[in-house]
């Protein structure tokens, strides 16, 4: 592998008009960037007009990461804890909202390891909720009739309240 | 953020990148196949007919993946005079209903053994299923010989053997006195007469499948941990040691031990009069290592003053263990008093899921755990 300091430097261009320059071997964990860098597509800035510099800038701390190589075998014991330690943390946003931003970023980005990650937080927060509470969440209307309703029930022999 | 982009509706705002991610199929079944089974086929399947459909579809589960999860028990079968109750630990699901066929059996239904999702039941005299309760599926074993003749000596005693993270299919083994039969639900067929060792009979009528074998624990220099290999055409037993070696522990404390199985993990519990020590085998022949102990005092503390009694732990009130992938959804379900409670291992915390003094006759005896006859409920989307 090439030293950092020789690494080329890609430019994205975010949304919202702002711009961010990160190492080639970074970026090159997105899927969608990797083919625009084979197709020859990366000689200019890259636009993501699909992230916000808000959401682009998450993006980019988690490739950063992401791309850390451990030195030794005993450093990737070590790398591998830690990297799952800055995975819980990374899902703990502020407003739920940005959650949904790095599953969309993620997914457009095709970034699998980050839409498994983001897409599993949101799993995990509505993983307990009843059927009245995702309805609610999500603005769901219920587009069942009572009769469906009752026989979709009785189908699986199930009841709740 | 200046712009806050949102789609309004009469009574809720919904952020446009959720209102995004939730209106995408792909996206939202990315996020549905990572929901515990119980969630989705039991509660997020009525949320509207779309993700009926979705949950219903292939796309979701398209076939059986090679090392996929087992998810946590939800709820146990408990036999009762009236048949069978269900206990749950999902607040959401408060009644559980078998399928009518078998509710119709009434007493000459009996469910023999729960594997990783599916049941092994039985309707007597001489009928066996594997049964799925979560998608409310079943299949008849189909008869063979020494089913329908009871010609044999020696009893007889069956193990469901069912591993999702390494196959679709399962077995049932059965042991006809000395004889061993086997069941594959991937030929259809009865097959396999694996070299009966007479020896083996106890080991097996009372050990737990994990991993392609049958684990027990005997009271022998200790507490010794055995394995009964079940191999294409014979049986072999290996023995094997534990942490419950007689040098440190009295001949009491060795006898108190309970092997555990719980979403693709072996545990083996041991007790001393105020600790309950959890060990936890990942590998198949690795070393036991040690996961918890939990303190009697911490549990009975969270208990009312008047339903404390001066106790110690014993094995056999423990219902369920499991060690959850966060430290914080590791938890213990087990019989005090007369009630069913989850104690959670991490955050020191209770909760009542069942009394079962509404099933109990009146000479029950709270003070000494209650011979109980429960299944573990995992949901499971696996076909029979």
């Amino acid at each position: 592998m090439s030293s950092s300091s020789s690494s080329k430097m890609i430019e994205l261009r975010s949304s919202d008009g702002e711009t961010f320059h990160v190492e080639e071997t970074v970026v090159l964990q997105s899927e969608t960037i990797k083919q625009m860098i084979d197709d020859d597509c990366a000689n200019a800035a890259i636009p993501l007009p699909n992230v916000t510099s808000m959401t682009l800038a998450k993006v980019i701390e988690y490739i950063k990461k992401h791309a850390e190589k451990p030195k030794d075998d005993d450093d990737k014991k070590v790398a591998e804890e830690d990297l799952k330690k800055f995975d819980a943390e990374f899902v703990k946003v502020d407003q739920e909202s940005m959650l949904f931003d790095l599953v969309r970023a993620a997914n457009y980005l095709n970034i699998k390891s980050l839409l498994d990650l983001t897409c599993q937080a949101v799993a995990d927060s509505i993983k307990d909720l009843s059927v009245e509470e995702v309805r609610k969440k999500f603005n769901i209307q219920n587009d069942f009739t009572p009769e469906e309703e009752a026989k979709v029930r009785k189908e699986n022999a199930w009841a709740f309240d | 953020m200046s712009e806050q982009s949102k789609v309004c509706t009469e009574d809720n705002e919904l952020p446009l990148s959720v209102h995004t991610v939730m209106s995408h199929d792909d996206l939202l079944i990315e996020i549905l196949k990572r929901l515990p089974l119980i969630s989705l086929h039991h509660i997020f399947k009525y949320v509207s007919k779309h993700w009926q459909l979705l949950i219903k579809s292939p796309v979701l589960f398209p076939h059986w993946r090679k090392n996929q999860k087992i998810d946590p028990p939800s709820g146990f079968f408990l036999k009762s005079s009236s048949g069978y109750d269900f206990v749950s630990l999902d607040s959401r699901i408060t009644r559980f209903s078998l399928h009518s066929m078998f509710r119709e059996a009434g007493s000459d239904f009996v469910i023999m053994q729960s594997c990783n999702g599916l049941l092994l039941c039985c309707i007597k005299p001489n009928k066996y299923y594997v049964y799925n309760p979560t998608i409310n599926v079943f299949k008849m074993i189909p008869q063979c010989e020494e089913l329908i003749s009871e010609l044999y000596s020696g009893g007889m005693s069956m193990k469901l053997a069912f591993d999702p993270t390494k196959s679709p299919y399962y077995k049932v083994y059965c042991r006809f006195g000395y004889v061993m039969k086997t069941y594959s639900s991937e030929t259809g067929n009865w097959s396999a007469v694996l070299n009966g060792e007479c020896a083996l009979t106890e080991p097996f009528d009372n050990g737990i499948y994990w991993k392609d074998i049958i684990h027990g624990i005997q009271l022998m220099r200790g507490v010794s941990h055995y394995m009964l290999i079940l191999g294409e055409h014979n049986l072999s037993r290996i023995i094997a040691v534990t942490p419950f070696a007689p040098s440190r522990y009295d001949r009491k404390y060795c006898k108190n031990c309970k092997l555990f199985e719980s979403c693709g993990y072996l545990y083996l519990v041991g007790t001393s009069t105020q600790d309950l020590s959890i060990y936890e085998m990942r590998k198949r022949y690795s070393e036991w290592s040690l996961k918890y102990v939990v303190n009697l005092d911490d549990v009975l503390m969270l208990l009312d003053e008047n339903e404390r009694m001066p106790s110690k732990w014993d094995c056999s009130r423990i219902w369920s263990i499991v060690i959850g992938e966060r430290e914080e959804d590791s938890f213990l379900v087990m019989e005090l008093f007369g009630k069913v409670v989850q104690y959670n291992i991490r955050l020191k915390s209770i909760r009542e899921v069942y009394d079962l003094r509404s099933i109990s006759t009146p000479d029950m005896d709270p003070s000494h755990p209650t011979k109980l006859d429960t299944f573990q409920f995992i949901a499971s989307s696996a076909s029979v």
